[in-house]
């Protein structure tokens, strides 16, 4: 359980740095949820470890991270961290295109959720939804089996 | 959510969670960090020599200017006090470098590698060598958040260096420019004018330079004029920022117990 943190962990940090990686501007618009491509792959991986509570947790990172209001992303992610469980037996036999495509909706609701929360909080919501989750898709093959060779060499 | 916007005390709780996230934040600017040492380290001999000529050249202009300037400065004391109000101060800086931006394409803010330990303070006034950048917004242990003057929702106090006319500058969302709004057709402002904080609002330190105007447009259908204004500082460029600690933020106080000397003579 603990070693399986010890690589759970350090693919966040991971994917928190390349949330917050200096890019050129156009390709910051269509920047890729990171944090919430990794929560989906380990949930989707290995639900009994991962889950909503470690989805919040990555959450407020995050809100620290980005400086919004601390729980905005740790909700967002929650829900969907729930969805995923929800999904994950079905996710599981997709092909990857059709993984992406749900990858674009989880995503696509993360960021929904955001939209939301920060328009009540806030009176203006500056979340975009379509791009990043389009980033998000498209970026998921490569990062799934990315993330998914870390943990097999992990493993053994 | 309501708690962090709301209470007091979640300060500590993001600042505790912020030992947290100054690695990654330390870490996503390694790169570039790499970038200026690598540039340092393999500039050549002559370009140092060149460099070192310039800044000794820029820095005699400077001294003397800044000879100039003791003696103005208490000239203008002086005359201050004969009109009873408070003493101009020299403020504090400190120097500190910027480490990030944020990767939100829709705000500027920049992450800045002194905090609560260096005793930075949110609200505290950023500048560059230019001009006025921004204000602290949040402070972590070792970063915190700057808010540009570029951002869409920022406003600053600022009064126009020419004749004092007073304005409010508020961000465009693109770097390279702000808008005054309120600003009466008839108001004596031109292209090319010098913007410097006015210090009302008690936030910023006065007499900074805020921006240049680029142009004034006079439309019969809009209630004000349309003026938008040039940044002074480099908000897209700037490596070293100061970090303003200002003695007297507050207004001078008004001056009133005065009156009863003045209908003595």
């Amino acid at each position: 359980m603990i070693r399986a943190y010890g690589v759970i962990l350090p693919t966040f940090f991971f994917a928190l740095v390349l949330a917050a990686f200096p890019m050129p501007k156009l390709i910051d618009y269509i920047r890729p949820e990171w944090v919430a491509m990794t929560v989906i792959f380990w949930i989707l991986v290995s639900p009994s470890k991962a889950g909503i509570f470690l989805a919040l947790c990555m959450g407020i990172l995050l809100d620290v991270l980005h400086g919004s209001l601390l729980g905005q992303n740790a909700m967002a992610l929650s829900i969907m961290a729930y969805l995923v469980l929800l999904l994950h037996s079905r996710m599981r036999l997709y092909n990857p295109l059709q993984q992406s495509f749900l990858v674009f909706i989880l995503i696509g609701l993360f960021l929904l959720v955001r939209f939301w929360t920060e328009s009540v909080m806030i009176g203006q919501g500056k979340t975009a939804l379509l791009w990043p989750s389009v980033g998000s898709a498209l970026m998921w093959p490569l990062w799934y089996n990315l993330l998914l060779a870390v943990r097999q060499y992990f493993r053994h | 959510m309501s708690a962090d916007k709301y209470l007091e005390p979640m300060q500590n709780v993001r600042s505790l969670l912020g030992y947290l996230i100054t690695p990654v934040q330390w870490v996503s600017g390694l790169p570039g960090q790499l970038g200026v040492w690598a540039e340092k380290s393999a500039v050549s001999r002559a370009s140092l020599q060149e460099e070192n000529d310039r800044l000794r050249n820029e820095s005699l202009v400077l001294k003397q200017k800044v000879q100039q300037m003791v003696s103005l400065r208490a000239e203008n004391n002086r005359l201050r006090e004969l009109l009873n109000a408070a003493e101009l101060l020299d403020d504090k800086v400190q120097v500190a470098e910027l480490v990030g931006v944020d990767p939100d394409p829709y705000t500027h803010h920049i992450i800045i590698n002194k905090g609560e330990k260096h005793g930075v303070f949110v609200g505290q006034p950023i500048l560059d060598a230019q001009g006025l950048m921004g204000q602290v917004i949040e402070v972590l242990p070792y970063t915190s958040r700057v808010l540009l003057l570029a951002d869409s929702n920022h406003a600053i106090p600022v009064l126009v260096n020419r004749n004092g006319i007073r304005a409010i500058a508020v961000g465009s969302g693109r770097l390279d420019e702000l808008a005054l709004i309120y600003v009466p057709d008839t108001a004596d402002i031109k292209q090319g004018d010098l913007l410097v904080s006015s210090g009302l609002g008690s936030r910023y330190p006065r007499g900074y330079p805020v921006a240049t105007i680029t142009s004034v447009e006079h439309d019969p259908g809009e209630p004000f004029a349309i003026v938008s204004a040039r940044p002074s500082a480099q908000l897209d460029r700037s490596r070293y920022v100061l970090l303003v600690f200002s003695k007297d933020s507050k207004l001078p106080e008004p001056v009133i117990q005065t009156n009863e000397q003045e209908e003595q003579p």
